[in-house]
């Protein structure tokens, strides 16, 4: 290097000094209130305290970059909390959609109207899909009566239908007590979303580690493939909702339960 | 501006931990803490008006990021090399071809005030400096701005920047050869004109 000649006395010492007044030369705007603003925007539309235990593993993914550059959409009633996901998340390269809530089509009767995509065998069902299908085994339950699969623009998705059973009575406009889908991506991102903006649901850990949500009213579920696309998802009853990410894959749990319920279930996956 | 006053008792782990726990206020502390060097950081990396935005956003980004931290690590390199990230980021976004404005004091005041001929001969000795410094190639640029024009020590540049404490080493030494020339004007008369940034 050039610099090999040189003394052994720091060789750039008036060089080195220099550039440290020009660091205190350099004419910084004055800075805003960081704290007051960072405190507004982590408080508007959810109570002042951060959500409780467990939200251990979102914060990891929230700093990809992967993750600011969803697209969501949101069911939210509360204008007010609306905005707050949109102050929130609304910088660059992400947007945010607020959806009319999107309500399944009164008295769907029968599987055709869910619209799950193409009739199969459980047995198929494991056979089309790439990621690994889980059953919950609650003899209750016992197996589903219907077994669906769909691969709609790389989403790939597996929907389990169980008529109304002991324990599990039909929801109010449907002729299905349980329905349970799988994706291929996960929803975390938009977990993230949607607790930082805190709309109306439970943070709850499925089996002790998996993270879920619990939503009372129906909810559409936001899906991030591998290769990054999102899809949604309308939700097809009308009842209470568990979301929730295992390795990879995403499952909801649409079922008239109550959080307590629907965790049981929800742990028995396997 | 009046702010509360940070006790220097409360640790910054255990504001973290608060924090982690839910505590918004003891996040508050902690940007309180840090607010003015991760402005001076993101601005002298170049967010220009962007400045404040982008400090923002990483302040959110590190309070969602903080479980990844790590209580026995010192919190300020990390929260800098967040703010760092994001500053790039919003480079990123814009025209690449942009410069990275690094305004001095006193800059619009010399046609207009007469100053004693030391401090004009200093003012435009910081100029050239500056015009040279923001003419470095990206990586040299950066580790000059946080090691010396930041004051940050070699490893906080090093922990800052993501890179190890060898290349900082290394991209320093390359940027001071390159800026040594700016510093003896009459020895290198060609390479000042061409730079041909004096206005």
């Amino acid at each position: 290097m050039a610099e090999d000649h040189n003394d052994l006395h720091a060789p750039h010492a008036e060089l080195e000094a220099r550039l440290r007044r020009l660091g205190r030369s350099v004419d910084v705007p004055a800075a805003p209130d960081y704290a007051t603003r960072v405190r507004e925007r982590l408080t508007s539309g959810s109570p002042t305290t951060r959500p409780a235990a467990p939200v251990g593993w979102l914060r990891p993914l929230a700093t990809a970059a992967a993750v600011l550059v969803v697209a969501v959409a949101v069911v939210l009633s509360v204008p007010a909390t609306r905005e707050a996901v949109a102050d929130l998340f609304g910088f660059d390269g992400v947007r945010v959609r607020s959806l009319p809530t999107a309500a399944p089509s009164p008295r769907t009767t029968i599987d055709a109207n869910l619209d799950l995509g193409e009739s199969v065998t459980l047995e198929q069902a494991h056979q089309q899909v790439s990621f690994p299908v889980s059953v919950p085994s609650v003899p209750e339950l016992g197996a589903p009566d219907s077994v669906y699969v769909r691969d709609e623009r790389g989403l790939e998705s597996v929907s389990l239908v169980y008529r109304p059973r002991a324990g599990f009575p039909a929801g109010v406009d449907t002729q299905v007590g349980v329905l349970v889908s799988e994706y291929s991506g996960s929803a975390i991102p938009y977990f993230e979303k949607l607790i930082e903006a805190g709309a109306p649901m439970t943070q709850v850990t499925v089996a002790g580690r998996w993270p879920g949500l619990y939503f009372a009213t129906p909810h559409e579920v936001l899906v991030q493939t591998p290769e990054g696309v999102v899809h949604e998802d309308r939700p097809r009853l009308s009842g209470p909702t568990l979301v929730w990410v295992r390795g990879g894959v995403t499952y909801r749990l649409e079922a008239a339960v109550d959080l307590q319920q629907a965790l049981a279930v929800a742990s028995t996956f396997e | 501006m009046t702010r509360p006053v940070v006790t220097a008792a409360v640790t910054d782990s255990a504001l973290v931990e608060a924090a982690r726990s839910g505590d918004v206020a003891s996040y508050g502390l902690l940007v309180e803490r840090y607010q003015s060097i991760a402005h001076r950081t993101a601005f002298a990396m170049g967010a220009g008006d962007d400045t404040a935005d982008v400090v923002q956003e990483a302040f959110v980004k590190v309070y969602l990021a903080l479980d990844r931290f790590q209580v026995t690590q010192p919190f300020r390199p990390w929260l800098l090399r967040i703010v760092v990230n994001e500053t790039r980021n919003r480079w990123r976004w814009m025209s690449r071809h942009r410069t990275v404005p690094l305004p001095l004091v006193g800059d619009d005041l010399t046609a207009a005030v007469p100053a004693p001929e030391q401090v004009a001969e200093e003012r435009e000795t910081s100029r050239l400096l500056r015009d040279a410094v923001v003419a470095l190639p990206p990586h040299q640029r950066e580790v000059v701005v946080c090691r010396y024009l930041l004051d940050f020590s070699e490893r906080e540049t090093a922990q800052v920047l993501g890179i190890a404490t060898g290349t900082v080493k290394s991209r320093l030494s390359r940027a001071l050869a390159a800026l040594q020339a700016t510093l003896r004007p009459t020895m290198a008369p060609a390479a000042m004109d061409a730079e041909g940034r004096r206005g």
